[in-house]
């Protein structure tokens, strides 16, 4: 009988170390549990502070306004509009390159009797993932 | 015994049991406790963590949009910036809103369910936008919408000139340097109790002129209003002085700022504004020197049909001078022939309708005529048309209509006659008498408008007549009386047409500057200067002061005749060779004057390098020498002309001594108008010595060098200064630039009395100047509101 409950108490070793063993277990996948929580929660963010919010792009679009458009207006006024289109294609053109959308649009162009042209509207367009712009400006020469 | 045993029994029994409720009784109560445990550890705890970085994360990029949105708001559209936000933290959700604390704005985001709340400040953005609104995760899209809306009121400009006038003489009222947005209204009040009010045409500002005499001498303040369409006004007002006699000599200068309402820190322009009155009845003299193209595109001999210009056209309408007739054809016909022919050799068109329409010229020439012959023709009615292809006079012509006639080879075998007629035919031309002067290319041509029916030319000089032509008449060294038939050569119907008269581009040259120089007086100085290439390649620089300043006109227009056009460009150096011309040999007092007529670029350099780059740039170098140089304290006064499609327009308009000194010439006629239109502007002068001096205050900034302006710094003021030698009468100088105001109230642009003109006036004698004061170039400067992006 002695002999025999010694064999029995063996057994019930095996079944203490399968125990300890699902503990360990547990504590290992708990811990993998929190890493990968941790992970879920803080790493989205990441990728969208790369997206950058285009005021160059814009600013550029403006400095155009100002000064390109505004030597054409005072140097050339007869072919001031033909000028505007063919800048307004290239503009188009090479923003699309960037993913975006450009477009000046020129209008009310008055000018004064000798010719020289006093004022124009001109409307900005600027468009991407990020961002929609749009800048209605009178220009004054 | 047993009882023992089995209580030893039992209690090994019994302690394995307990051992085990021991064991899971421990493991339950160290379970419980993890689990209890758990959730905080495993769930909340990384949650918060998490959404705190996640909080702070979108809080930093909505103040970074905002940053970036107040950097380049507009005043006038809208920016609509896309916001990043997850769905849930951790299976929470949570509000982003914009808020008020303590005097700052921040961003507040927020998790009820979590109950957790991070604060991102804005820094007190100095960014005069005020954000405003919110948004929760569970929202598809995000964004900052930042919109403002501005309208640029009107701004009144009143000029007109002269503003001094003898009575009764008209007075020009100039509203179109007014701005403003979309449509705009002007009425003139002019002060006699008179008015006139219109719409400013922008296609047509000429339009805008209004023209008003007064009939009483006196000091009149005219007074313009200009509004738009959403009923903004804006007023100005100019003095006119009506004199009872003619007015000597006078400037008029003024100053306006536009527009004349800003915000602190926004550049606004100002413009100064002096143009030349009064009369002379003893106009000045002039020294001119004709600086003219004598490249190989002036001549159709080297540019073909580019080497034209028009020289005049004509129209007309072309009728045919025909004889009809019908036959009709039955069965019995196996073929028709029809022969048309003239008894003494005038050329007739024979045309045949046949009874289903179609429509055919003779297919074979006979003597003296045509015939039309076919095989099988279509039963039914056939109409007979003879059209006479000569100008003048008239022939005897005869039709013969036979059936079943045949060709053997190219033999035609008669068949027999159906009908014969016989009839006097007119020739019928639209007739032009071309008087045209002596050129070296000259090409006559009639050109169909509206229409592509067939005409011929002839061309009579002298006895001879030349003709017909389907295309042009060209003669190289034509010139004389010529007289042109226009004939129609089709049937039916009638043909508009232009009757084009074409010299070469230098026969045009030569013309105008002979009529120029017709307008000159005997104390007037008149010269030549050609510029061309020469050599094999035409690259080797001809550049020729063909006659020295002159009086004698007869002298100069030899010299023109003598003109001959080939090879490059080198416009530079024509510039250089008049200008040394016109130092060296003026006559004192005399006006300095350059008439450039180029029709295309400049290609080679004075030095024969063939670049057009360069030769451009020589061009322009040798222009800004010649507009610095002064003869006798004139400065040279340069006309342009660019003549035909080729010309270089800005360069020419740069080359100008003002862009109002550029013409466009396409054909001769215009080319001519010009030569006169210049030879009346060149009049005498209003001022001498005028020196115009804008100072602006300290809060008025710079923010662009004007042109050929000196500029000073002196106590917080900016000194802008400009030295003109002279200006004429009916003149206009004008100047502007851009100036930034940086304080917040009515500002004017002037420091007083220090912002004048001053200039010696008619007669132009000793040593008393004049002085006008510029008026104070006031601007309404305010601070708009903030403007507000709205988080949503």
């Amino acid at each position: 009988m002695k002999s025999m409950s010694t064999k029995k108490f063996t057994d019930d070793e095996n079944g203490q170390i399968l125990i300890i063993m699902a503990l360990l277990i547990s504590v290992l996948l708990a811990g993998l549990s929190l890493l990968y929580t941790q992970n879920l929660l803080a790493g989205t963010e990441s990728a969208l502070t790369q997206l950058n919010f285009p005021k160059n792009e814009i600013r550029d679009l403006n400095r155009i306004v100002e000064e390109q458009l505004v030597y054409y207006a005072i140097n050339n006024p007869e072919n001031f509009l033909t000028y505007v289109r063919e800048l307004d294609k290239q503009i188009t053109m090479m923003y699309a390159l960037h993913g975006a959308y450009a477009d000046i649009d020129v209008y009310d162009v008055k000018t004064n009797i000798n010719g020289d042209i006093t004022s124009f509207s001109v409307k900005i367009i600027f468009s991407n993932a990020v961002v929609d712009y749009e800048h209605t400006r009178q220009i004054v020469i | 015994m047993n009882t023992p045993d089995r209580l030893s029994s039992d209690e090994r029994g019994v302690s394995i049991i307990l051992e085990y409720i021991l064991i899971i009784g421990i493991l339950a109560v160290f379970m419980g406790v993890i689990v209890l445990q758990l959730n905080d550890i495993f769930i909340e705890t990384p949650t918060r963590v998490a959404m705190k970085n996640q909080f702070q994360d979108i809080g930093n990029q909505i103040a970074t949009k905002l940053t970036d949105i107040s950097l380049i708001a507009p005043d006038n559209g809208y920016i609509r910036a896309k916001v990043y936000m997850p769905y849930a933290i951790g299976d929470y959700d949570y509000r982003a809103e914009f808020t008020y604390i303590g005097g700052d704005y921040v961003l507040k985001i927020e998790s009820d369910k979590l109950n957790k709340i991070e604060y991102v400040p804005l820094n007190n953005l100095a960014l005069q936008i005020i954000p405003m609104g919110y948004t929760i995760s569970l929202k598809k899209d995000h964004e900052l919408i930042y919109t403002s809306s501005t309208h640029l009121k009107p701004t009144a400009v009143a000029l007109a000139y002269p503003t001094k006038v003898e009575v009764g003489t008209n007075v020009t009222f100039d509203m179109t340097y007014s701005t403003g947005e979309g449509d705009i209204w002007y009425q003139w009040d002019f002060g006699d109790g008179n008015s006139a009010n219109g719409q400013y045409d922008s296609d047509n500002p000429s339009n805008s002129l209004e023209d008003h005499s007064y009939n009483v001498a006196g000091n009149y303040t005219a007074t313009l209003t200009v509004w738009d369409a959403l009923g903004y006004s804006d007023t100005d007002s100019i003095n006119i002085t009506v004199l009872p006699s003619t007015p000597d000599p006078f400037l008029h200068a003024d100053k306006f700022v536009t527009p004349d309402t800003t915000e602190p820190n926004n550049p606004v322009r100002i413009t100064l504004y002096i143009r030349g009155g009064g009369i002379v009845s003893t106009a000045r003299n002039i020294s001119v020197i004709h600086v003219t193209d004598v490249s190989g595109s002036m001549d159709p001999d080297y540019y073909g049909d580019n080497g034209y210009t028009l020289y005049t056209s004509n129209s007309g309408t072309a009728i045919p001078s025909k004889w009809e007739s019908n036959i009709t054809v039955d069965g019995s016909f196996s073929s028709l022939t029809v022969m048309a022919y003239s008894n003494n050799g005038k050329d007739v068109d024979l045309w045949v309708k046949s009874p289903d329409g179609d429509f055919a010229r003779a297919q074979y020439l006979i003597t003296n005529g045509e015939l039309y012959y076919v095989q099988n023709p279509v039963e039914g009615e056939w109409t007979i048309a003879v059209v006479a292809d000569y100008p003048t006079d008239s022939d005897t012509v005869n039709v013969d209509v036979e059936k079943n006639g045949y060709f053997w080879g190219w033999w035609y075998i008669s068949g027999t006659l159906v009908s014969s007629s016989s009839f006097v035919l007119n020739g019928n031309a639209t007739t032009f008498n071309l008087q045209i002067p002596s050129v070296e290319n000259l090409k006559i041509e009639a050109t169909p408008v509206n229409g592509s029916k067939v005409l011929h030319l002839w061309v009579e000089k002298g006895a001879t007549r030349y003709g017909p032509y389907s295309g042009a008449y060209e003669e190289s060294n034509g010139g004389g009386n010529y007289t042109a038939y226009v004939v129609a050569d089709f049937p039916y119907g009638t043909q508009d047409f232009y009757l084009y008269t074409s010299i070469a581009k230098i026969d045009a040259a030569k013309i105008t500057a002979k009529t120029f120089n017709g307008f000159l007086r005997g104390s007037d100085q008149v010269g030549v200067v050609s510029f061309g290439g020469t050599g094999g390649s035409g690259r080797t620089p001809r550049i020729t002061l063909d006659q020295p300043l002159t009086n004698d006109t007869n002298q100069a227009n030899s010299s023109i005749d003598g003109l001959w056009a080939y090879g490059g460009t080198p416009l530079g150096g024509g510039i250089k060779t008049a200008r040394e011309e016109l130092v060296a040999n003026t006559t004192a007092g005399n006006i300095p004057v350059m008439i450039i007529l180029s029709d295309g670029n400049p290609t080679i350099t004075s030095s024969g390098q063939p670049s057009e780059t360069l030769a451009i740039q020589e061009a322009l170098d040798e222009a800004n020498v010649t507009k610095q140089t002064t003869i006798n304290n004139e400065s040279i006064l340069i006309y342009t002309i660019g003549f035909g499609p080729d010309a270089n327009a800005t360069l020419l308009k740069e080359i100008a001594s003002s862009p109002n000194n550029y013409y466009f010439a396409a054909t001769s006629e215009e080319l001519q108008s010009i030569y006169e239109q210049i030879a009346r502007e060149l009049r005498e002068k209003a001022a001498q010595n005028v020196t115009v001096t804008d100072v602006l205050p300290p809060d008025v900034i710079l923010s662009e060098t004007p042109s050929g302006a000196n500029v000073t710094y002196s106590n917080g003021t900016t000194i802008i200064r400009w030295e003109i030698p002279s200006i004429r009468i009916n003149e206009t100088w004008t100047v502007s630039f851009l100036v930034t105001p940086t304080s917040a109230s009515v500002t004017e642009t002037n420091v007083p009395n220090a912002s004048n003109v001053t200039f010696l006036p008619f007669p132009f004698v000793g040593v008393n100047f004049t002085t006008i004061y510029l008026p104070p170039g006031e601007i309404n400067v305010t601070s708009l509101g903030a403007k507000k992006v709205e988080l949503q």
